[in-house]
């Protein structure tokens, strides 16, 4: 074999295997907005600033309890929980679309309180944090961060990136069945379709709606925590992994699971390859172009349902 | 019918114009009585009232929800910059070259979605392509010709600008064209952050020979001038046909309103006046960089205006203007967590004022804001 051929394969399988771990990463950021979008037709500004909120919080706790950071994870996916429980019901379920069309405003407007509101949420975060730690840049990296498994003599992988991506499959999966299987997911599901019919069912829509924003923010506790292990983060970095999770929820489909997982995947690797051939500066760039390229041609993404 | 046309004869809505009109006029003496200070906020007053109406005309009248009208502000004032850097033009000559970039810009973003010329925007994309190729040859026949001083940033920009017009934006709904939007913007970022000849992230310096009194009497002029325009356009037959859009955009189309061709002017106007309010405001600033220019917070601050003062009407973002500049600017400064309180006041709003302030002080002409347009 020729040495160009060789190393542009090994360029093309290195592209290919950290994109695809990098997308697993991905889809657990966009998970909670895309179940967010799903159960409760609601597009959450603040979930980049929870995102950063939660590696905060995995940041302060391994710090008081001097532990790893992997030990603190199931404090940080409880607490993300029930702030995301009690956000719901205190503040979301007033402007959820439902009690936007038993009021008598128009059906614009239900569209943009929930955006308003969680654009006040996303700054209120955002200043909180700034407030607290300051602008300085933390992290929580862990000796994990910097190992990689060698495939071959030239080929390797990021270990934490890999641990990433088969946890996503894990939660995500799990997520799934949840979804099928059990009497609260389908009661989501049929929320979801109908809250009123859910109402006359005898479950209550608000419970529901409260229990799944829970769980889309327990996600984004596990996305914080993945965040604050991969790079620094600062209390302002919210939006831009607002807008990666935005890609990705478009690119699988809103509300789509197993297109949330394609769809960060296929991101991943868009921009690991266009930064292997074109530079680091394409990364950014070739992600934007190829969720726009998926808007052009199939306006609800790859795996609408 | 009789009831709204009852509600119509006796609203307070039918003096707004000409309260409009006294505020217009107090606006212009501002300067003869007022101190540097207060100027400097009614400059600030002004520059966000007219993105608001932009963005007003957008989504409260035709529906587009966009989160990337920072998109024309960074334009805007990126224009103003290089011009005035590498062109010797003084900031204001490069003013409406500033406006005329940004509404090229609005244009190629909305012209596609014009069904009937297909055909016509693909010949377009194809002559730009060759006309491309034709540049990439005369480069390296002789240098001198490149003035985007990187064959990166070159070959990306022109990409992005075909890949935008083959784009159908206002084809997109909802959240995906809003997604889009700042999807758009973000990519313009970062090819400025890219790019040498702007500065690269570092930005660059504006010489501004403006001094304040002229900005403010510049941004003050603009306002006026969108809001009767907008006002004019809302009287004329447009205007129904606006709201029509607004309330129902299918039944819209089934009484013959050509709703895309409507859509796409309104989008290239409101490009307009983001660019020259961003062109603006950064005369003022005299510095721009590609992540002050292109943050998403210009467009969380222009909803915000929108929304708190109320969507859809004419009065409702200048409202929400003077409430921004009120929190932002007399608060934050004053004490500090302006953006905290922003953000507060912003739930505030919706929990408790849910139609805006304007929405709420018009409390009992329920039907008013569906059934005429201010």
């Amino acid at each position: 074999m020729s040495d160009d051929l060789y190393w542009g394969l090994v360029d093309l399988a290195n592209g290919l295997l950290s994109g695809a771990t990098l997308g697993g990463f991905y889809a657990v950021i966009a998970m909670g907005l895309s179940l967010n979008f799903g159960v409760m037709r609601l597009v959450n500004l603040a979930h980049g600033d929870w995102l950063i909120a939660a590696a905060f919080l995995a940041f302060a706790a391994s710090r008081l309890l001097l532990v790893s950071p992997f030990i603190v994870i199931p404090i940080v996916v409880l607490t993300m929980f029930a702030v995301g429980y009690v956000m719901q019901r205190g503040l979301l379920n007033r402007v959820s679309a439902e009690a936007v069309a038993r009021s008598d405003l128009n059906a614009g407007f239900g569209v943009m309180a929930p955006v308003l509101v969680t654009f006040g949420l996303s700054i209120v975060i955002s200043q909180t944090l700034l407030a607290i730690a300051n602008s300085d840049t933390r992290s929580i990296a862990t000796p994990l961060s910097y190992s990689a498994i060698r495939l071959t003599e030239d080929l390797s992988i990021s270990t934490l990136r890999l641990i990433f991506f088969f946890s996503a499959i894990v939660i995500l999966g799990g997520l799934s069945i949840w979804l099928r299987t059990t009497h609260y997911g389908r009661a989501m599901r049929a929320a979801a379709d109908d809250p009123e019919t859910v109402r006359l069912m005898g479950m209550k829509p608000d419970q529901i709606f409260a229990i799944a924003s829970g769980i889309a923010l327990a996600m984004a506790g596990v996305g914080g925590v993945m965040i604050g292990m991969l790079r620094p983060f600062q209390p302002f970095d919210g939006p831009s992994f607002l807008l990666v999770a935005f890609g990705v929820v478009i690119l699988g489909g809103l509300g789509s699971i197993l297109g949330t997982l394609a769809g960060g995947i296929l991101l991943g690797i868009v921009q690991v390859v266009a930064g292997t051939y074109f530079g680091p500066s394409a990364v950014q760039v070739a992600g934007y172009m190829l969720i726009l390229m998926v808007l052009a041609f199939r306006p609800r993404g790859l795996f609408a349902r | 019918m009789t009831a709204i046309t009852e509600r119509v004869t006796s609203s307070p809505a039918h003096y707004r114009p000409l309260g409009l009109a006294v505020v217009g006029v107090a606006m212009l003496c501002l300067p003869l009585f007022a101190n540097g200070y207060a100027v400097y906020l009614a400059f600030t007053f002004c520059i966000f009232a007219v993105m608001g109406q932009a963005w007003n005309l957008l989504a409260g009248y035709c529906g587009l929800l966009s989160a990337g009208n920072q998109l024309y502000v960074g334009i805007g004032g990126f224009t103003l910059a290089l011009f005035n850097y590498y062109g010797g033009f003084s900031v204001w000559t490069a003013l409406p070259l500033a406006g005329l970039s940004a509404a090229a810009m609005g244009a190629l973003l909305a012209l596609p979605v014009q069904g009937r010329s297909q055909s016509v925007r693909h010949l377009i994309a194809v002559a730009a392509v060759v006309l491309w190729l034709g540049y990439e040859v005369a480069i390296t026949i002789k240098p001198a010709l490149d003035i985007f001083g990187s064959a990166y940033t070159r070959r990306l920009i022109f990409l992005l600008i075909i890949f935008l017009w083959e784009l159908p934006l206002l084809k997109l709904e909802g959240p995906y064209f809003a997604v889009a939007t700042w999807l758009i913007a973000a990519a313009v970022e970062s090819v400025m952050t890219e790019w040498r000849v702007s500065g690269a992230g570092a930005g660059m310096r504006i010489e501004s020979t403006a001094n304040l009194t002229h900005l403010y009497f510049t941004a003050c002029g603009l306002l006026i001038l969108s809001t009767f325009g907008l006002w004019l356009i809302l009287r004329s037959r447009f205007g129904p046909a606006l709201t029509a859009i607004r309330d129902d955009a299918e039944a819209a189309a089934a009484v013959g309103i050509d709703i895309q061709a409507i859509k796409a002017v309104a989008f290239i106007a409101g490009a307009l006046m983001t660019g020259l309010a961003g062109a603006l405001y950064f005369m003022d600033a005299t510095v721009i960089t590609p992540a002050s220019a292109f943050t998403v917070f210009w467009s969380a601050y222009i909803i915000f205006i929108v929304v708190a003062g109320g969507m859809g009407t004419l009065t409702g973002p200048l409202i929400g203007a003077a409430l921004y500049v009120l929190i932002d600017r007399v608060f934050g400064q004053t004490f500090g967590y302006g953006l905290l309180i922003l953000g507060m006041s912003s739930i505030f709003v919706i929990i408790f004022l849910p139609r805006g302030i304007l929405g709420a002080l018009a409390r009992g002409e329920v039907g008013v804001r569906a059934s005429i347009p201010w």
